[in-house]
């Protein structure tokens, strides 16, 4: 593993890059950065397992973060803590270590790094290739084999009426499933090579957000989870409301099937400029996800606010929440936590991965904080630049 | 010689790269471009005590907040600018600067400048800041102006023949070699012995 460290903005990831050749797929496959974040989050003791995983990437990026007076907050002192250790595990575990100070690097162990061949990239395509075949294969023979099962069943001539209707319901429910991920095969296929038409639209964060409550709320009824909406006030001075207020002072709403959110509401909008197709897939995925592994009774909470250069915004539910040692691995193709849970929920497994890739394509950022039994925080921040900060 | 003397707060950066202008070949002047905005009286005071010490060591003060290109300097000058942290903040948030909108290139616009000014003398050393490791959140326009000071720092070291960071008063090369002349001791202990 490679370990590159430097302090922030100093060109860590773009050297990394240069020094071995890679795009920005390569990077997002084979390295890690921000790991001070994942620091933060994690007790103490749990601190050398977690860099032990790490380890197991080949480049990993930290930023240096022991400069400047000691914080008086202490949880801002713990969480930089953690990150200075984490980096010096990390360090430790590391056959080659890098720092990076004005774009200039510095080998503090092991050798200089060398251009990976032609031959070594192509064979690291290859390979992930044939992992993501064998992937779709598999997720696409088990409805296909459900899909067998019961039409042969149905045409043996050996169910009466009754089966044959309960038949025809899971074969449907199985094609379903099977048509889903062919979408997000196809998605996040073009994302992947970038065949996604860069379309610079005018997309208001709120009304996606209304949106996609309106299309989720059947099924979040079904399980009594309520989904509701925070946006910045008409002010422009932080968000108004909260989620036990009435639909009526149009800032924070909530949507169920006997209410829904009404178009065109008086909320003001938060203006983005990127693909209105692909925000308003993120916005569906991040619910959809908050709604499906959530308990019955629980809430989803969507967030929009604008701070300094970003406009954001965060799905929070009251779900069954993801181990810290798993949380940077659940944006990845097929990637679940819980394969069995998956299963029952109907998930294609490339929900987050199509996220993670959308909100590359908007150059957002994508940040998760969950905590086991209790939830998941997932906040995407979109930039908003001084055209957009005007409509805004 | 483009030097970039990189450095934390009291790192020992500006005494470094006084004694590396001091071991430069050349005899054309001295010049000491000083980018800090005085606000106020006590401020004022304190810039014109720094003229005169500087004077003591050679060098010649010009003050100077904003586009240094602009300056016109004697083709063999030995110049010394410090520091870039105040200079991209002199055009961010100094007064009667730039909206905004001006701030997009920045980073761009100031190393244009910077390299007008290069190439009108003939050595020129910059100090500038690392304000980047401290582990703390800023947003903002703390944060862009982070991001701008950072990407002209990176800008400049590309172009750098010589790059040196400083940590606890000691230097570390990050690019190009030191001057075979440059003294051992400090300016400020040369200063001291010869009070003695």
């Amino acid at each position: 593993m490679i370990f590159v460290t430097g302090p922030l903005f100093a060109g860590k990831q773009e050297y990394i890059m240069q020094a071995l050749g890679w795009d920005q797929d390569a990077f997002e496959r084979l390295a890690v950065r921000d790991v001070q974040d994942l620091a933060a989050h994690t007790p103490e003791e749990e601190l050398p397992s977690l860099a032990d995983r790490l380890a197991e990437k080949k480049v990993v990026i930290a930023t240096e973060v022991g400069g400047g007076v000691v914080p008086m907050d202490p949880d801002e002192r713990r969480s930089r803590e953690s990150a200075g250790r984490l980096s010096c595990l990390l360090a430790a575990r590391a056959d080659t270590v890098i720092r990076v100070c004005c774009g200039l690097p510095r080998v503090l162990k092991g050798e200089e790094l060398r251009r990976e061949t032609r031959e070594q990239q192509a064979q690291e395509r290859e390979r992930m290739r044939r992992e993501f075949s064998a992937n779709v294969s598999h997720e696409l023979k088990t409805p296909l084999t459900s899909i067998n099962g019961f039409a042969e069943l149905m045409s043996s001539g050996l169910c009466d009426e009754g089966k044959m209707i309960e038949f025809a319901g899971d074969i449907y429910r199985e094609s379903q499933r099977l048509i889903a991920l062919v979408n997000d095969i196809i998605r996040i296929s073009e994302l992947d090579e970038g065949a996604v038409q860069r379309i610079e639209e005018k997309v208001d964060l709120v009304q996606a957000a209304k949106d996609t409550i309106n299309l989720l709320s059947p099924v979040a009824d079904r399980r009594r989870i309520s989904i509701s909406m925070e946006s910045p006030a008409a002010d422009g001075r932080g968000i108004s409301g909260s989620m036990e207020s009435p639909v009526a002072d149009g800032r924070s709403i909530s949507g169920s099937m006997e209410n829904p959110v009404k178009e065109g509401g008086s909320d003001p909008a938060v203006w983005v400029v990127g693909s209105e197709h692909l925000i308003r897939e993120m916005f569906y995925n991040l619910c959809d996800n908050a709604v499906k592994y959530n308990r019955d009774g629980g809430s989803v909470l969507i967030k929009i606010w604008r701070e300094g250069e970003a406009a954001s915004v965060s799905f929070t539910d009251t779900g069954i929440g993801i181990p810290s040692d798993e949380q940077d691995r659940v944006f990845e193709r097929f990637y679940r936590v819980d394969k069995s849970h998956s299963r029952t929920l109907g998930g294609t497994g490339l929900g987050l991965s199509i996220v993670k890739h959308a909100a590359q394509f908007h150059d957002a950022s994508v940040e998760m904080e969950s905590s086991l039994g209790k939830g998941t925080t997932i906040t995407i921040r979109f930039p908003v630049n001084s055209d957009t900060a005007s409509w805004n | 010689m483009f030097t970039l003397v990189i450095g934390g707060s009291a790192s020992g950066k500006s005494d470094y790269a006084e004694r590396h202008v001091l071991s430069l070949e050349g005899s054309g002047p001295r010049l000491y471009i000083a980018t800090m905005e005085p606000f106020g009286e006590e401020a004022r005071s304190r810039i014109a005590r720094h003229h005169v010490m500087r004077k003591d060591r050679g060098f010649e003060t010009i003050e100077c907040y904003r586009d240094p290109g602009s300056l016109e300097l004697p083709a063999d000058s030995n110049v010394l600018l410090e520091d870039l942290g105040n200079l991209m903040a002199n055009e961010m948030f100094g007064r009667g600067t730039a909206q905004e909108d001006d701030w997009k290139n920045l980073s761009d616009r100031l190393a244009a400048a910077l390299e007008k000014l290069l190439a009108g003398c003939a050595h020129l050393t910059i100090v500038t800041n690392e304000i980047f490791s401290g582990g703390k959140e800023y947003a903002g326009e703390t944060l862009t102006y982070m991001r701008a000071l950072a990407e002209l720092n990176r800008i400049l070291a590309r172009r750098a023949d010589l790059v040196v960071e400083l940590v606890c008063g000691q230097p570390n090369v990050l690019k190009g070699s030191v001057p075979k002349r440059m003294p051992q001791k400090s300016v400020d202990e040369k200063q001291k012995e010869a009070e003695k």
